[in-house]
């Protein structure tokens, strides 16, 4: 601290030689001078730290001391500010830093969205930018309210938003809005049907009527369970059907990929680039920002100036690095290509037959032909086949022709019974 | 042999007070063999790199050791550093 205090109020580094510099010393303390940083170089000399308007009175005191001092260097702020004192830019600069970063600080260089989870950065941003919170925004102007009410209003899927400002940094958190489960209609008509061909192993129904026995065969699309209920004293009824089918079932997937690929072989020439961006702005210090040749990687990494998480500058540096490369063909090992494609071809199956799903048994076969090679997987599953699917109008049409035909025997009936 | 101790040190034992302000004695305080402070010191004897005197009233403070120099002074306090070797009274 008294580092700083010294720099503040500017120092003297004072040489003092004579016979009896001890005696200079003492008197510069009885004068009220303090003094640090007393080295003595030999017997007759010794150097001396003062404060700069202390300087004066050493040298009285050492002349009265039949000493002699020599001022050997000043330091400090006013020994620097007499120094710049004719050196306008000097002046200048300081002045025009500090008003640039108190400018600067008041804008947004730099936004972060936090909390979305389907709504992609993109889309808020864009959203951001039409309420008015965009890179190099005013922040004091923002109002949350009208920048939430904005944004809400372009995109509904968002219960909530804010923006907090640090430094020139504005973090948006955003939080979803959670979709209401679909209700279960328990008269709405669905039935069972079968998602996939297979033998039915098991069967547990929850709702509905049963069309299916255990070890029967069934096609996709049948159905397993219907919604329409017979009833013996009353209308058949609809309701929800619901069940767990389990079946054994087949797959036969084919997947190819050709046995040689393009691999970009570098040329082992590269050109590095440096460019300022300022905003939308962006000013190149290299020639030929284009295309090199017909075939080259461009490769940028950005750096934005600034104290990480605190403050950020306008300004961000952009390093490019340009590569030239040759597309060569390359052979590849068939057994790796079909190991490769064996792994993907069981992925698909898993994503198949879901999560409760399970595989019994595999087999792969491949052949090649013109370069590409194609493997073949044959599997045998167990899985829920049951599929819920709503009743179409024909089938509500028969019920209701159905009802409408008891209801006619059952007058019958009654007439009859009178007879 | 009962050494007769003086009045100064006897008030301020009596009256649990510091020594050094009544009987203005200089206080040394030295640290790591690197720093010494001296309060209550009566200006500096001789300086030079090997040997510091101090005057401290009844008595001479000698500090001797090597690079030694005064890191600052003002009426109250001095503050010796380098390295110390001894210091004596006398």
């Amino acid at each position: 601290m008294d580092k700083y205090i010294s720099a503040l109020r500017g120092g003297a580094r004072i040489r003092i030689t004579g016979a009896n510099t001890a005696q200079v010393l003492n008197r510069c303390v009885e004068s009220g001078v303090d003094f640090g940083k007393a080295v003595a170089s030999d017997e007759f000399t010794v150097d001396i730290s003062v404060k700069r308007k202390d300087a004066g009175k050493v040298y009285i005191i050492a002349e009265r001391s039949m000493c002699t001092a020599q001022l050997l260097r000043e330091n400090g702020i006013p020994v620097q500010g007499r120094r710049i004192k004719k050196r306008y830019v000097l002046m200048i600069a300081p002045v025009l830093l500090i008003v640039f970063m108190a400018w600067s600080s008041m804008h947004v260089w730099d936004i972060q969205v936090v909390g979305n989870e389907t709504i992609s950065d993109g889309e808020i941003l864009r959203a951001l930018s039409k309420a008015g919170v965009t890179t190099g925004s005013y922040w004091p102007s923002f109002v949350s309210d009208n920048i939430r009410s904005r944004v809400m209003v372009q995109i509904p899927e968002i219960r909530w938003i804010t923006v907090n400002i640090t430094g020139s940094r504005a973090t948006v958190l955003v939080r979803e809005r959670v979709q209401s489960p679909e209700l279960f209609k328990e008269n709405a008509g669905v039935n069972i049907e079968a998602e996939k061909a297979g033998i039915i192993t098991d069967i547990c129904i929850y709702r509905g009527q049963s069309r299916i026995k255990h070890g029967q065969t069934v096609a996709q699309g049948d159905v397993l369970v219907s919604g329409a209920v017979d009833s013996t004293f009353a209308d058949t009824r609809t309701l929800h059907a619901k069940a767990d089918i389990w079946a054994r079932t087949w797959y036969e997937i084919v997947s190819a990929a050709p046995l040689s690929e393009h691999r970009k072989l570098s040329e082992g020439s590269e050109e590095k680039g440096l460019s300022l961006v300022f905003g939308d702005k962006r000013i190149n210090f290299y020639n030929n920002s284009g295309k090199v040749g017909e075939n080259y990687d461009k490769i940028y990494s950005e750096r934005r100036l600034g104290v990480e998480g605190i403050f950020s500058l306008p300004f961000k540096l952009v390093r490019t690095a340009i590569t030239e490369y040759e597309l060569v063909e390359v052979q590849l090992d068939a057994n790796d290509v079909a190991d490769r494609l064996k792994a993907e071809l069981l992925d698909e199956l898993s994503g198949r037959i879901g999560l409760d799903g399970e595989i019994i048994s595999t087999a792969f076969t491949h052949i090649e032909k013109d370069g590409i090679i194609y493997v073949t997987l044959r599997a045998e599953c167990h899985e829920n086949i049951a599929a819920e699917r709503e009743m179409t109008q024909a089938e509500f049409l028969e019920i209701e022709h159905l009802n409408s035909e008891r209801e006619e025997e059952s007058k019958d009936d009654g007439t009859d019974n009178d007879g | 042999m009962k050494q007769k101790k003086g009045v100064a040190m006897s008030v301020a034992e009596r009256f649990d007070l510091p020594y050094e302000a009544l009987a203005r004695v200089p206080r040394l305080t030295v640290t790591g063999g690197n720093q010494a402070i001296i309060e209550n010191h009566h200006g500096l004897v001789e300086y030079s790199g090997e040997l510091i005197e101090i005057d401290g009233g009844k008595m001479k403070l000698s500090i001797r050791g090597y690079g030694l120099e005064i890191s600052s002074m003002t009426k109250s306090e001095t503050v010796v550093i380098g390295k110390i070797l001894s210091v004596e009274f006398s």
